[in-house]
C-alpha cells in the first residue's frame, strides 16, 4: 500500500512518516507541507494521510482540492476534533474517513488498510449527525411535498377548525359551531397558519380543499397488500400489550381528511 | 437516564412476544406495546406516547418503511425509529437511513445487539458497523457534491443561538408560538421573531422541516436526557 503523509505541520507529518516505515505493508511515497508538493504526488498513491491540528478552513481546503484533482482519491483525515460539523465539514469535502485527535497511532495504522477496504470508523456520538445530514439531503434531493403533508402537524381540533374555515365560516361561526370562545378560535387560527406556513385563512382554506381531492398521503395510507408480504389472511391481530397488558388499539387504520357533509 | 416508551410494529407475533419478554427485564425501557400494522402508528395520531418505534424490516418493504418513517418526520419528529432485521446486502440499510431511520439492527442480531441499539438511541447515539460508515461517507459525499448551492452547511445548528435552540426544541414537540411563549414567558411576537431566524439559518421553510433538521443533527441530545 503506498501512503503519502501530508499537512501544514511539517513536524507532524514527518512523524507520521516515520510511523508509517515500521510497517512492512506499506510504502512512504513522501512528506509534503504544501497543497502544491501534495497535488503532484497522490496520483502516485493509494492513501493520503492527512494530518491536521486545528487549521479546520485550511485542511477542508486540502481534502477538497485534493479530490476535486483526483476524484478516485482517498484521504484519511488525522487528528479532528469530536465536533460534528467539523468531521462533516472533512466528509462532505471529500475525505474517505477520519481518526479524531485523541485517537492513538496504532488505530491510524489500521484505518489505512481500512479506508483501502472502503471502510470508516464513526463513533456512535457522531453517527447520528451524519445519519441525520443524509436524510436531510436526501429528502431536499428526491421528496417533493406531496400536497396534503402539512396537514399531519395539525391537532384534530385545529384540522376540524380548518375545515370550517375551508367552508367559509368566521371566527364567530366557528366559535357558535364549536361552543368555544371566540378568543380561543383566533388563537386555534394562529396555530393552524403557522403550521402550514401560510399566510391567509384563504390560502390555508385553498391548501385544505386541495387535499381534499386525494389521500393526505400517498406513502404508508393504503392498506398494506398483506398477500405479498406473506402475512396470513385473518389480517391484523389483537395489539399485545408489555408487562402482562393487552390493549387494542382501536383507531381507524388511518386518519382521512373529513370531508365536509353534503348540501 | 429517560425511561422509555417503545412501540414496536412487527407482523409476526412470535418475535413480538420475543421482544416484549426481552424489554421487560431492561431497566431503561418502561413501556412496551406492539401494533401489527405501519397504518396502526398513525392512527395514534394526536398523542403518540412512545419514544421509540422500532419496526421490522423483515414485515414490511423499505417503501412502506420509509413512508411511515416521512409520516413520523412530519408529525413527531421528537420519535426515534429503529429498524431491525435489515439485509446485510444491498445497500438497504443505507436507503433506510436516508429515509429517516435513526439507526438500524442487521437481520439475525441478538437479543443484545437490540437492546444496546435501543440504548444507545436513548443516549442520542447510534452504531455504524464500519462497511456501513463508509457506505454512508460516500453517499454523503455525493449528494452533497449534487445538492450543495441549495442546503444550509453542516455548521448550520452552531449559527443558532442558545435562545433559538429552545425553541427549536419546543417546536419539535409541535408546540405553536403561542404555546412556545407561555412556556418561555415572552411575548408572541418575540417567538415569531426567534422563529423566523432559526427557519432562516437553517435553509428550511417550514418549522416541522426545522424540527426535523435539528433532530437529526443532534440538537435536543441534551435536551432528551435531560428530561
Amino acid at each position: 500500500m503506498r501512503v503519502l503523509t501530508a499537512g501544514l505541520n511539517p513536524l507532524l507529518t514527518s512523524v507520521w512518516s516515520a510511523a508509517i516505515a515500521t510497517r512492512p505493508e506499506m510504502v512512504l511515497i513522501g512528506a509534503t507541507s504544501t497543497i502544491e508538493e501534495t497535488l503532484a504526488l497522490v496520483p502516485h498513491s493509494d492513501v493520503v494521510l492527512l494530518s491536521v491540528v486545528g487549521e479546520v478552513e485550511a485542511g477542508v481546503e486540502w481534502v477538497r482540492m485534493i479530490t476535486q484533482a483526483f476524484p478516485d482519491s482517498r484521504v484519511l483525515v488525522v487528528g479532528i476534533p469530536h465536533q460534528e460539523h467539523i468531521i462533516l465539514g472533512y466528509i462532505e469535502a471529500g475525505a474517505s474517513a477520519y481518526v479524531p485527535e485523541d485517537e492513538t497511532v496504532e488505530r491510524v495504522l489500521e484505518s489505512l488498510p481500512a479506508v483501502m477496504r472502503g471502510e470508516a470508523h464513526v463513533a456512535p456520538e457522531v453517527a447520528p449527525a451524519l445519519i441525520g445530514r443524509l436524510a436531510r439531503l436526501r429528502q431536499v434531493y428526491a421528496e417533493p411535498e406531496t400536497i396534503g403533508t402539512r396537514l399531519e402537524a395539525l391537532t384534530p381540533r385545529e384540522r376540524q377548525i380548518l375545515e370550517l374555515i375551508a367552508r367559509d365560516s368566521s371566527n364567530r361561526d366557528i366559535a357558535e359551531n364549536l361552543l368555544i370562545e371566540v378568543g380561543t378560535v383566533k388563537n386555534h387560527v394562529h396555530s393552524i397558519l403557522e403550521k402550514l406556513s401560510m399566510q391567509s385563512r384563504h390560502q390555508a382554506a385553498s391548501y385544505f380543499q386541495a387535499a381534499l381531492g386525494r389521500p393526505q398521503n400517498n406513502d404508508v395510507s393504503s392498506p398494506r397488500d398483506r398477500t405479498s408480504l406473506g402475512a396470513g389472511p385473518e389480517g391484523r391481530v389483537a395489539v399485545r400489550g408489555g408487562n402482562g397488558r393487552s390493549e387494542r388499539i382501536s383507531a381507524p387504520r388511518y386518519i382521512r381528511v373529513q370531508r365536509p357533509e353534503e348540501g | 437516564m429517560k425511561r422509555w416508551r417503545v412501540l414496536i410494529a412487527d407482523v409476526d407475533s412470535l418475535r413480538c412476544t420475543r421482544w416484549l419478554n426481552e424489554f421487560a427485564k431492561q431497566p431503561l425501557i418502561q413501556s412496551v406495546r406492539c401494533v401489527e400494522g405501519l397504518e396502526d402508528l398513525r392512527a395514534l395520531e394526536g398523542e403518540f406516547p412512545f419514544d421509540v418505534v422500532l419496526a421490522s424490516a423483515e414485515a414490511y418493504r423499505p417503501e412502506e418503511l420509509i413512508g411511515m418513517m416521512g409520516w413520523m418526520r412530519r408529525t413527531h419528529p421528537g420519535v426515534k425509529v429503529v429498524i431491525d432485521g435489515v439485509p446485510r446486502e444491498n445497500g438497504v440499510g443505507l436507503r433506510l437511513l436516508e429515509g429517516g431511520a435513526w439507526a438500524y439492527i442487521p437481520e439475525r442480531a441478538t437479543s443484545l445487539e437490540v437492546v444496546r441499539c435501543l440504548e444507545a438511541a436513548a443516549r442520542g447515539e447510534a452504531v455504524l458497523a464500519p462497511q456501513t460508515a463508509g457506505a454512508l461517507i460516500r453517499r454523503l459525499r455525493e449528494l452533497s457534491l449534487a445538492h450543495a448551492d441549495r442546503l444550509p452547511g453542516p455548521s448550520a445548528l452552531q449559527e443558532l443561538t442558545p435562545r433559538e435552540r429552545e425553541i427549536l426544541a419546543l417546536m419539535a414537540r409541535r408546540m405553536s408560538n403561542s404555546e412556545i411563549a407561555q412556556e418561555l414567558v415572552v411575548e408572541v411576537g418575540t417567538v415569531k421573531n426567534h422563529v423566523h431566524s432559526v427557519l432562516k439559518k437553517l435553509g428550511v421553510d417550514n418549522r416541522y422541516e426545522a424540527a426535523a433538521f435539528g433532530v437529526q443533527a443532534g440538537a435536543f441530545a441534551e435536551t432528551v436526557s435531560a428530561s
